[in-house]
């Protein structure tokens, strides 16, 4: 392990955050590190990580090239500190196991399936279901009584072999017997001579037909009658038609990805599942996982499996393998605490699974493969080509989504009788605004600290309307600037503001906790149980400022609420669904100006998003907050001495999150893994 | 898309829910060779609290008062008791977060450990103790189910791990067991058949799938060998999901029940409730399990009952009542509505015969709590406890039982687990012995 005596120069800053209380001793906090004057620097390690739900389904899509979104029906990922892939966090029920094989089983169902068509049979009751040009139907057949025929028709929807079979009798009389022939679309396809006497027996013909609609029937051809001596008759049971016979459909993407080759062996068998647990596990096949593949598949065959089935069967058994499931970072020694660098194939996983939360593509892989991919400047190239990339939107989605709450949109309830404007087209429209707000920021390349302040935002016309501005013409969201009074930055988005209230009214507390916890990464102690969620259901006739006021009444309560209170007071004039308003519901007047201990002044949203702007702890924590998201593990003290030079970066870049990505990526513990003691350290 | 509101689902699934009782397709404790019925358990959490004022009945012992919020279970009075004076203190410590930790410690009456990094620390909670001992019976070990998957996103109470909110089922310290909540999802798992109907090739797909497991399992097992202590943990819980679906896959078969009917995906909160009811009182008729964990709301839940007049908002937001009378009011109309719904689960119970001929919920032992008092006062005391069903002699039911003194929730939980056949004499961080009293 490096070790490295680490100042604290860069984290004296956080000089307004507030002092724990006697009842939550400091060590316990998280993401709060104790003002402790040197930490040996340790890269750390990362519990072994399980695919999110979101990782599972963009990862069969690329390696099934499937529709099919099995992670729907998983249990929901865990959450803890605000994002659903911290791998402490992860756990594995044996509901999980359950629903990850029936995931395999339909995947591979579906997508590596046979192309061969499945043939169908249709069968007609002569009697029933045919008409003749002569005859009478007679209780369960139908006795064409001179020479006639009795069809059908049917249409089949695919061009091949189809079998007709028709199951005949005949009362014989005269020299010869019955003669019947096989009709399809009024022409002869094979004459029969109908032997014994009232016995039916099954005649057939294979034909070939075009898809599309046909006639199939019989006919009789040779009538024969001597009153009172005797009288050929033909007596049809049933017609049946059975196809079409081994003509082979459209193979799905997958298959024709795998199956590269066609004979029914052991060896082509093998050649296919070598190629798919390769491509499923995401690094070349080690003669460990091959023998393993190929005693699966060898024991399907034991089972009783056909050659398709044993083929399935290892396809599934790759799909529910730890080697799939999970992404395995192994060590030779697992008790070791020295770092070491990770190989090719782990660091590719880290990249996509990070910028992407899916699986390494081609070119990650052939980088890893060829030893290049640990390199600074392969790093960095990487990471720009990946943010390039269209999945790279899940920087939006998924960081962006639960750092700055644009995903607490989809839960957000406002109360109907006060907010009966609030549906869903407009829960839509706050999180399609946040989602281009951010794009435009993250994807874009630029400064992070525009997120605080950036006069432009998206609005589409629902929105508009919610904002009082002119609506744009159609129905996309369109980029514009809102003059007509202070709505800028994350502040004046009507998604946030509604994330962080009541159903029935804004909540200030909420506001300026969110503001300490996930911009200046100043977690507030969590309040007293006795106060906590005092501020719900308001004491009547007082301001809200004035029911504030109580907060600081009490020493414990004020060391958090005189920094919290004022921010969120800052955003009163956006209601509890973010519209602008200047009164509170009970018409007092909003006064939304306010200060810090020490700090600067401000007399709304936009001023506090300025003098944000400025904080240093605002870089610091988007840092920390990237890390963590990068890592999958919470930053500790231990990563102090990474993350003074993550932010340092990130500060000469002017708060770029591609420079903000490469420095994380660039980073020890992003590029090595370490054992853990026998004492779990 | 089509809405459906509750009259449609009851309609849907009483067309096979009302089939004529017919002994011969039910002595539904036929996976075992037993000749007596089981007695079955079901865990019920509610969240928030009660508002107790309203709750606790003025007369002890049989024919006590029903107050307000209890009005709803006078249809099964005689088969339920109120318990009064039962406590959980494992959810107190002196930090803050009581939804959290009582929510975690409500079965496992365990103190769930603040960890500070993203992992946890509870304990084994009681239907999982019972599951263990007596779960091989049944298709289910244990069934976990509720009626709301959370948030998906944000913060838990106080920083704990949202896990003790959203689960009351731990299968360990480290094992949260999720719980399934779509009313489709859980009928699927439920009844839901191989798809294939020939019995041939059911067998052998059926033999292909314990085929793989067994072999994952070897794999998994030589592969954690690479691993350090914490990925070994993760890799243990594979290891343990593997050899539960195996035990579930090799159970399959010979089932014989009628299913309901399939469930839509989504359902509003009244008529997803109904399905749920239909479908717990369904896997208790068919033997599919005898435990169930069922929440009917995550820890320090935020529900908004807009269908209950003057209730709409935030559930969590009113159970800091602070002593006003509007939020006392809204509090009533929850309250009441959650007995409501479980009453009418109970009659589902009431309702059905069991094989020795007395109703499956005379052979039954279903307990419904929540993970505090007051929701003011975020206390682990005197909690709200109702206790139903006979327990085939187990429960002396009707009564309004009061506890002087301390009595711990674990008392209780070791007398269920005994009447489901589990041995356990001490459970949890104060359970010392059966509860006595209920008897």
């Amino acid at each position: 392990m490096r070790r490295v005596h680490v100042s604290l120069v860069g984290l004296l800053a956080a000089t307004i955050a507030c002092q724990t209380t006697a009842t939550t001793p400091t060590a316990e906090r998280p993401e709060v590190f104790p003002d402790r004057p040197e930490r040996e620097a340790d890269a750390g390690r990362v519990t072994l990580k399980r695919l999110t739900n979101l990782e599972y389904d963009n990862t069969v899509a690329s390696l099934l090239m499937t529709d099919l979104r099995p992670a729907t029906a998983f249990p929901p990922d865990e959450l803890a500190h605000g994002w659903d892939h911290m791998a402490d966090a992860q756990t594995l029920s044996p509901l999980h196991l359950e629903l990850y094989l029936q995931a395999a089983a339909d995947l591979v169902e579906t997508e590596l399936a046979s192309p061969v068509l499945p043939d169908q049979t249709w069968t007609f009751e002569a009697e029933t279901d045919m008409e003749g040009t002569t005859g009478a139907a007679y209780g369960d057949f139908y006795n064409l009584w001179s020479n006639g025929s009795l069809t059908a028709t049917q249409t089949v929807p695919h061009t091949g072999t189809y079998r007709l079979t028709a199951s005949l009798g005949a009362t014989q009389g005269g020299p010869d017997l019955a003669r019947a022939a096989l009709l399809i679309d009024g022409a002869t396809a094979r004459e029969v001579d109908v032997t014994g006497d009232r016995v039916y027996n099954e005649y057939t013909v294979e034909v070939e037909l075009e898809a599309g609609t046909h006639f199939i029937g019989v006919a009789f051809l040779n009538d024969y009658y001597d009153p009172g001596v005797s009288d050929r008759n033909l007596l049809v049971d049933y017609v049946d038609l059975v196809g079409p016979i081994g003509v082979d459909g459209e193979p799905t993407p997958a298959r024709e990805r795998y199956y590269t080759c066609e004979e029914t062996t052991d060896a082509c068998a093998h050649q296919i599942l070598d190629g798919f647990a390769e491509a499923a596990w995401r690094r070349p096949l080690d003669t460990e996982g091959r023998s393993w593949l190929h005693g699966l598949h060898a024991r399907a065959l034991e089972d009783g499996a056909s050659w398709e089935e044993a083929v399935h069967a290892g396809a599934m058994g790759v799909l529910v393998s730890p080697r799939f499931l999970f992404r395995l970072e192994l060590d030779s020694d697992p008790t070791s605490t020295e770092s070491r660098p990770l190989d090719g194939y782990e660091l590719a996983s880290r990249l996509s699974y990070f910028l992407w939360r899916a699986a390494p593509d081609d070119t990650l892989l052939g980088l890893a493969a060829d030893g290049t991919l640990g390199e600074d400047l392969v790093l960095r190239e990487q990471v720009r080509r990946m943010m390039e990339d269209p999945r790279a939107r899940t920087v939006v989605t998924e960081y962006a989504g639960q750092w700055l709450a644009i995903r607490a949109i989809d839960d957000v309830e406002p109360d109907y009788a006060l907010f009966p404007e609030f549906d869903d087209a407009l829960r839509e429209a706050m999180r399609g605004e946040m989602e281009a707000f951010t794009a435009d920021i993250l994807l874009e390349d630029r400064s992070m600290l525009d997120l605080l302040t950036a006069e432009e935002t998206y609005v589409n016309r629902r929105l508009a309307d919610h904002y009082g501005v002119a609506p744009p013409r159609g129905d996309a969201f369109v980029k514009t600037t809102i003059e007509d009074y202070p709505r800028v930055g994350l502040f004046g988005k009507a998604g946030l503001l509604t994330a962080l209230s009541y159903p029935k009214r804004t909540s200030p507390v909420k506001r300026g906790q969110w503001v300490m916890a996930s911009l200046l990464c100043e977690e507030p102690p969590p309040a007293p149980a006795a106060v906590e969620g005092l501020d719900e259901e308001g004491t009547e006739g007082l301001t809200l400022r004035e029911r504030m006021a109580k907060h600081r009444e009490d020493p414990a309560c004020a060391t958090c609420h005189r920094v919290m209170d004022p921010i969120g007071f800052s955003m009163e004039n956006y209601d509890a669904t973010g519209a602008w308003r200047l009164a509170d519901t009970d018409g007092h007047p909003i006064e939304a100006q306010g200060t810090w201990p020490g700090g600067p002044t401000f007399d709304n949203a936009a001023q506090l998003a300025t003098a944000l702007r400025e904080d240093p702890r605002v870089a610091q924590c988007m840092a920390q907050t990237t890390f963590a998201y990068a890592l999958g593990r919470p930053a500790n003290i231990h990563d102090r001495t990474y993350l003074d030079e993550i932010r340092a970066d990130f500060v000469a870049s002017d708060h770029r999150f591609l420079a903000l990505a490469e420095a994380i990526v660039l980073s020890e513990p992003f590029r090595t893994r370490r054992g853990e003691s026998e004492e779990g350290q | 898309m089509k809405t459906w509101n509750r009259r449609h689902v009851l309609r849907a699934a009483g067309a096979s829910l009302l089939l004529p009782f017919l002994p011969s397709i039910l002595p539904r404790s036929a996976w075992g060779q037993e000749t007596e019925p089981p007695v079955r358990v079901l865990f019920w959490y509610i969240p928030n609290g009660i508002h107790m004022a309203d709750w606790t009945p003025t007369r002890t012992g049989a024919n006590y008062d029903l107050p307000y919020i209890l009005q709803p279970l006078a249809a099964v009075q005689s088969q339920v008791s109120v318990l009064t004076g039962v406590d959980n203190m494992a959810g107190r410590y002196p930090r803050p977060g009581d939804h959290a930790r009582g929510t975690g410690a409500f079965l496992t009456c365990n103190t769930p450990e603040y960890t500070g990094s993203a992992s946890y620390s509870n304990a084994i909670s009681i239907d999982q103790v019972i599951a263990n001992q007596i779960g091989d019976a049944t298709p289910f070990p244990s069934l976990q189910l509720g009626l709301s998957g959370g948030a998906n996103s944000g913060q838990c109470d106080s920083g704990y791990p949202c896990a003790y909110q959203n689960s009351i089922s731990w299968a360990d310290a480290y094992t949260p067991l999720p719980k399934i909540t779509g009313p489709r999802q859980a009928f699927d798992r439920m009844f839901g058949g191989t798809g294939v109907d020939d019995p041939v090739i059911a067998a052998r797909r059926r033999q292909l799938k314990l085929s793989i497991l067994d072999e994952v399992a070897e794999d998994a097992s030589s592969l954690s060998n690479r691993m350090s202590a914490s990925d070994r943990r993760k890799m243990d819980q594979y290891l343990t999901g593997v050899r539960a679906v195996e035990r579930r896959l090799a159970g399959l078969g010979g089932a014989v029940c009628e299913p309901p009917d399939r469930p839509p995906t989504r359902l509003d909160v009244p008529a997803h409730s109904a399905v749920m009811n239909e479908l717990m009182a369904v896997a208790f008729e068919c033997d599919l399990t005898r435990v169930i964990s069922y929440m009917f709301a995550n820890g320090g839940s935020g529900r908004s009952h807009t269908w209950l007049p003057g209730a709409s908002g935030n559930h969590h937001g009113f159970s800091h009542h602070q002593g006003l009378a509007s939020n006392h009011a809204a509090l009533r109309v929850i309250d009441r509505w959650e007995i409501e719904q479980f009453s009418s689960f109970l009659q589902l119970l009431d309702g059905r015969t069991d094989s020795d001929g007395n109703s499956l919920l005379d052979n039954s032992l279903i307990v419904l709590g929540s993970e505090i008092g007051d929701g003011d006062r975020h206390n682990h005391d005197n909690l709200p406890v109702l206790l139903a069903g006979g327990g085939r002699g187990a429960h002396r039911a009707g009564r309004h039982i009061t506890f002087s003194g301390q009595k711990s929730l674990g008392d209780l939980f070791i007398s269920m687990a005994r009447a489901a056949g589990a041995e356990l004499n001490t459970f949890g961080s104060d359970g010392i012995g059966p509860m006595t009293e209920i008897a």
